[in-house]
């Protein structure tokens, strides 16, 4: 039976932790692909927005949309993604290669 | 400089761009722009107005609170405004746009700092940058026993714009500002205000304890422009060891008026813990299907087609989504008790074993647990054409409440051409009725008809005394008018105390 006693035992063993996350604002995602696993496929991988793969888009479509936005799809600014980021995901997208679900290769 | 687009009003460019100078020796020369590139997604907005009317004059990103105080004092020197943001996903009210052309937008996003999540007393301080996502990751790497609560754009927004605007998320936690405790502010005047136990040195009850000595002043920090918000605390909700997500359809129009009746003894003594979701059946419809492939007419959907439609569908005209959360003899408990209701009200009762792949009840399962998802975004598909502005008018939990407005509602939309497509949100004794009022912003006609008709929903809700909670950038003034003359006067006065020149996102709630 399931109650909240391992919890409660269980935030005894973790203890209380008061860290700083990963911070992950401009120049801080650690590559395209962590990119796309954390934001791009919340809309591109459940039928919201379409898929990126399978379509010959080029880097540069992609960098453009993404700082754009396109009908629903919201504007990304430079405070959110930088520049480098952006392009490798572009790249990512126009070399023909896929990321599994979820952005695993 | 050609790459100016638009000044402050009544800055001439030559101390603009002083001031420019001023903002880049403070945050770093990129991390202030003015070009027309880095301003476009700052203008990238969903509500029926042109973009030229709240284009901003450019953008700060500081990283840390020393640089906003450095900052302000800039802006009071040159009488420059700045339109703070954090996340800037406040899709359907203006994302991350001014409420008036020629600001500075104040981005925070780079401020993304989880200062402390506390596994013991079950709260969480952040800066204004960090994401529901962010913090979602922090909590799974570290295995800590909490759970988030958040707003449909979850993944992308983040806890202190959402609170700050007074949004609502759908776990038991969900009404935010209510769950809140102490905020850093930095004042229009350079200094720092930490509200409540924050004030006193030494205090380690910042984030357990509301009200600290005198006037509890963080309300006047939400929906307002008195400060910047620099960090928030808010109360996280223990994991529970059960979650039991539910789903209840209803068949007829009317079921809802006996739905809230029944709904609201249950809610107003937490044996139904969360908000409860009672939505149309055309809202889960339009969050998979194109309405173009299944209504080809102009004008609102004919109240028999929608009904067929969600019928084809197997939804119900209303469905309830709710979840109960705790032991499982707790949960058991307050599941007998529902259970009987929902059935005595003659509801088909969906639950997580009989819904397998459906996909909404996959999505709302993951909201009701504060797991980030934005499946609820295939909305904007229904219409296309990227256009959304939500009307939110507040109401109280009673059956009796729920045909009024939404035979109003339909009507007012029926006459601009556009669907019913809502859903009550049961808080506690309130309901949010949220109809998201979706256009195509590619078409000027509807562009024009879309605002329009939120403004005469707006007028003619007003008229019946129902007031809406949160609007657009571009509606603020009309709204802060429905709740009449001294409620106005009273914001003026406060922000001629606390910020004289007039700096700190004018405009906002419709202050100035």
């Amino acid at each position: 039976m399931r109650s909240w006693k391992p919890i409660i035992t269980g935030v005894a063993a973790a203890l209380s932790i008061s860290t700083s996350a990963w911070a992950q604002a401009a120049g801080q995602w650690r590559d395209g692909e962590h990119l796309y696993s954390h934001l791009c496929r919340y809309c591109h991988e459940t039928g919201v927005g379409p898929t990126l793969w399978g379509r010959e888009l080029t880097a540069d479509y992609v960098v453009a949309t993404a700082r754009q936005g396109k009908s629903a799809m919201p504007a990304f600014r430079f405070t959110e993604i930088d520049d480098a980021t952006l392009r490798k995901l572009g790249e990512i997208v126009a070399s023909g290669r896929s990321l599994a679900p979820g952005g695993k290769q | 400089m050609s790459d100016l687009t638009v000044l402050p009003k009544g800055v001439s460019k030559a101390r603009f761009l002083k001031a420019v100078e001023e903002f880049r020796a403070i945050v770093g020369a990129e991390w202030v722009v003015t070009d027309e590139e880095h301003i476009l997604p700052y203008t990238k907005i969903m509500i029926p107005v042109d973009e030229a009317a709240h284009t901003p004059s450019g953008v700060i990103a500081p990283a840390s609170v020393e640089e906003i105080q450095r900052i302000v004092g800039v802006c009071n020197k040159y009488k420059i405004p700045v339109w703070t943001i954090s996340t800037g996903k406040n899709f359907g009210y203006g994302s991350a746009a001014p409420a008036t052309r020629g600001q500075m937008v104040l981005d925070l996003r780079r401020m993304n700092k989880i200062i402390e999540v506390d596994g013991e007393l079950c709260y969480a301080l952040v800066e204004p940058g960090v994401t529901y996502r962010q913090l979602y990751d922090h909590i799974q790497e570290h295995n800590l026993p909490v759970w988030l609560s958040m707003p449909l754009p979850s993944a992308i927004a983040g806890p202190v714009g959402n609170t700050l605007d007074r949004g609502v998320g759908y776990t038991p936690y969900g009404e935010h500002f209510l769950f809140s405790c102490g905020m850093e502010v930095v004042m229009a005047d350079g200094e720092i205000l930490r509200t409540g136990m924050g004030s006193m040195p030494g205090s380690n009850t910042w984030q357990v304890f509301k009200w600290g000595y005198g006037p509890y002043l963080d309300g006047i920090f939400t929906s307002s422009n008195y400060g910047i918000v620099t960090k928030l605390g808010f109360w996280l909700m223990p994991r529970p060891p059960v979650y039991k997500p539910f789903a209840v359809y209803f068949d007829k129009e009317e079921d809802v008026v006996k739905v809230i009746d029944a709904i609201r003894p249950l809610r107003i003594a937490n044996i139904i813990p969360s908000p409860v979701w009672c939505g149309h059946g055309l809202w889960d419809v339009g969050v998979s299907t194109r309405r173009a492939d299944v209504y080809d007419k102009p004008g609102r959907i004919p109240d028999d087609v929608a009904e067929a439609l969600v019928r084809q569908k197997g939804f119900g005209i209303w469905n309830v989504f709710a979840a109960l959360y705790g032991t499982e003899e707790q949960v058991a408990v307050n599941w007998t008790i529902v259970e009987s209701v929902m059935k005595s009200l003659g509801g088909r009762i969906i639950l997580e074993e009989d819904a397998k792949d459906d996909p909404v009840f996959a999505y709302r399962k993951a909201m009701f647990s504060g797991t980030p998802t934005l499946q609820e975004f295939g909305l904007y598909n229904w219409r296309g054409g990227g256009g959304s502005q939500w009307f939110a008018p507040v109401a109280q939990a009673r059956g009796s409440e729920t045909l009024k407005q939404v035979r109003m509602a339909k009507e007012i939309l029926g006459e601009f051409g556009f669907d019913y497509i809502a859903v009550f949100i049961v808080g506690w004794r309130d309901m949010h009725h949220v109809v998201d009022l979706l256009f195509d912003r590619t078409d000027p006609q509807e562009m024009h008809k879309a605002r329009d008709c939120y403004a005469k929903l707006v007028k003619q809700f007003a008229a019946e005394g129902y007031g809406v909670y949160r609007t657009s950038i571009a509606n603020m003034d009309m709204v802060a008018d429905t709740y009449g003359p001294v409620k106005k006067d009273v914001n003026r006065k406060l922000k001629r105390a606390l910020d004289p020149n007039g700096i700190l996102s004018p405009g906002k709630s419709g202050i100035t």
